[in-house]
């Protein structure tokens, strides 16, 4: 993957020196994306929309022009672009796919495609009328009696149809909406290999294994008793972020435990899918065990111990809001009862433990 | 990729018939002229646009939240596309979304590669490649990997200068304040990157740093006034106090990029 600058319109010592090191640190930043495993390292730490290695190149590739003009603006220097006539325009008109008559192929008006431009749609569509899953759920009294609520279960189907579709690629799609639905449903079947295709494997052992490699994981293994090494089956043990990563592996799996043999070898990772703004466990078991007990998750308590209203848990620092919480939170506070410490609440934690050949 | 998405990587804008800060300032709105031929068929069309940051002050990353149907999904899911190149409709992201996003990218290769931060500045950074590949991604850090100890986060913020509070006066008219100085505010007119963050408990002029970390652009009218926009009704001139801190940010008329296609 490499890049196809536009011209630079602009011309003068400062602009185009600015111009030659900006195409270099763009191949530098380029050259730290993988093309199929994932950001790591730096990359892994960004904002979601700037993880993706072809997004990034269309972005620095189309922003090239503006941060060039600004620089010529601040040279001081006049031209293209900065003393503005009509036909001294810097944009770039050489694609012909933006010529006026493939504007008007698109099928849309004029009044549409600047409406369109200012609501953030697109071309002559208007904003979907669907379920708003982040509203309250008329069924969120349901305890652990069986299922999701048909709102959780439209949402879900709806974004592992989307998510795992040919935009976003997500290659965990089916199984991040499934362990979202069993963890709703209260059920607590472990995720094993078994559930997993050979490539989703394939992929998340990649992930952990070149975090591991280039120390970007953290070993625990002293700090894991020799008997519980033993029945996992571990010589080392490592705490992996899955945190940032491309394909989302994050949302199954957040920060989890990686085991391996004696020369680091990638053996089994383990997690349980729970939240700290829902359900926990609340065995001492080892993450990929099975659940024997469950919790309220610590944002939802007081340091007292006492069961939190949703306003509080939203006011904890911790929780970071965000719909996607919002979801797990609702559920949590959703039905009163006396489990998971007198607060109540459903879901069920999922235990994940994913080994390799 | 979908020619509306090239449309917003190429800075394109459509605010028609916003009453837009650069549109005004630059004296001319954003039009679409089309000509037809004889038979009432459409035989030019010309379009002129102008183009800025969306935030001229700050420096925060874009994520998903321009306002369009599909900003929820992204966010809830904490996803986004593997590659803007799509020729179909099956998930949209949103030009705004798109433009954003290209504006954080820009704004960090310029703080990577320039001295002062990127401000005001056309000095390349002495630092090495590698070191300039940092600061570009601290610029796009999630906000738990973030090295507040390291550019832009260090300094981007700082207060270059705190205005005194005797005497300062404020009034509001048409959805612009201008604020009045007992003593000349000191800052140079010939830049228009300047900001300020405004606390004085008085909520038809406060702009405060938690919503505005790096401040609202403001314009300086005299060596006593300035001026910035703020919604809401009229409100009399009235004697303020409190916190009037200045920064410097990005530029207003003077990063308005003309467009012109045809």
């Amino acid at each position: 993957m490499s890049f196809t600058w536009p011209d630079i319109p602009y011309q003068g010592s400062e602009v185009t020196a600015f111009a030659a090191a900006y195409k270099e640190l763009a191949e530098e930043i380029l050259g730290d994306y993988y093309d199929d495993l994932g950001p790591f390292g730096d990359i892994g730490k960004l904002e979601m929309p700037y993880v993706e290695k072809s997004v990034v190149k269309n972005l620095l590739e189309e922003g090239i022009l503006y941060a060039s003009f600004i620089i010529q603006q601040r040279s001081g220097i006049t031209g293209p672009g900065t003393d503005f006539v009509l036909g001294n325009s810097p944009i770039d008109i050489s694609d012909p796919d933006l010529r006026p008559e493939v504007i008007r192929l698109l099928g849309c008006k004029w009044g549409e495609f600047e409406s369109s431009f200012e609501n953030n749609i697109n071309c002559g569509s208007i904003p979907p009328e669907e379920p708003d899953w982040t509203k309250p759920d008329p069924d969120k009294k349901k305890c652990c009696d069986g299922g999701t609520t048909p709102l959780e279960h439209a949402a879900i189907a709806g974004w592992m149809a989307w998510s795992g579709g040919p935009l976003i690629g997500n290659p965990f799609a089916n199984i991040i909406g499934d362990a979202t639905s069993q963890y709703l449903s209260c059920d607590s079947t472990p995720i094993t290999g078994d559930n997993l295709s050979e490539s989703q494997k394939n992929r998340l052992k990649e992930i952990a294994q070149k975090k591991i490699n280039d120390g970007d994981a953290t070993e625990v293994t002293s700090t894991v008793s020799s008997s519980t090494r033993s029945r996992i089956g571990a010589s080392r043990i490592y705490q992996v972020s899955f945190y940032g990563n491309t394909y989302s592996a994050h949302l199954l799996l957040g920060t989890a435990t990686v085991t391996t043999d004696a020369n680091n070898n990638v053996l089994c990772i383990r997690d349980d899918y729970d939240f700290e703004y829902g359900v926990e466990r609340g065995d001492n078991g080892y993450p990929g065990d099975a659940i024997t007990e469950t919790k309220s998750g610590d944002y939802t308590r007081n340091p007292d111990g006492s069961c939190r209203t949703k306003e509080e848990v939203q006011a904890d620092p911790r929780y970071d809001g965000g719909p996607k919480r919002e979801f797990i939170l609702g559920a949590q506070q959703g039905c009163a009862g006396s489990h998971n410490n007198g607060c109540g609440g459903r879901g069920a934690p999922v235990p994940i433990n994913i080994c390799f050949s | 990729m979908l020619n509306s998405y090239k449309f917003a990587l190429k800075h394109l804008n459509f605010n028609l018939h916003k009453d837009v800060n650069f549109q005004t300032e630059t004296g001319r709105n954003s039009s679409i002229e089309v000509t037809s031929d004889s038979n009432g068929n459409v035989s030019g069309l010309d379009i002129y646009d102008v183009y800025n940051f969306d935030d001229r002050m700050d420096i925060t990353p874009h994520l998903y939240d321009a306002g369009g149907p599909e900003d929820k999904y992204l966010n809830f899911w904490q996803t986004g596309p593997s590659s803007l190149d799509i020729n179909g409709t099956y998930t949209f992201i949103g030009h705004k979304n798109i433009q954003r996003h290209k504006e954080s990218i820009i704004k960090a290769m310029m703080v990577a590669l320039l001295t002062n931060n990127g401000k005001r500045s056309t000095t390349l950074s002495s630092e090495s490649l590698t070191t300039k590949k940092e600061i570009f991604f601290n610029c796009l850090s999630h906000s738990g990997y973030k090295n507040l100890n390291a550019a832009p986060w260090n300094t981007w913020r700082d207060t270059h200068t705190t205005l005194t509070n005797s005497g300062i006066t404020a009034t509001k008219t048409n959805g612009v304040v201008t604020v009045n100085t007992n003593t000349p505010h000191g800052l140079d007119a010939q830049y228009d990157d300047w900001g300020i963050v405004i606390e004085t408990g008085n909520s038809n002029f406060d702009m405060p740093a938690t919503t505005y970390p790096n401040g609202v652009p403001i314009k300086i009218v005299t060596s006593n006034s300035f001026t910035y926009r703020k919604s809401g009704s009229d409100t009399p001139a009235t004697s303020i106090s409190g916190t009037f801190d200045v920064k410097v940010g990005w530029g207003g008329s003077s990063n308005n990029l003309h467009l012109y296609f045809t």
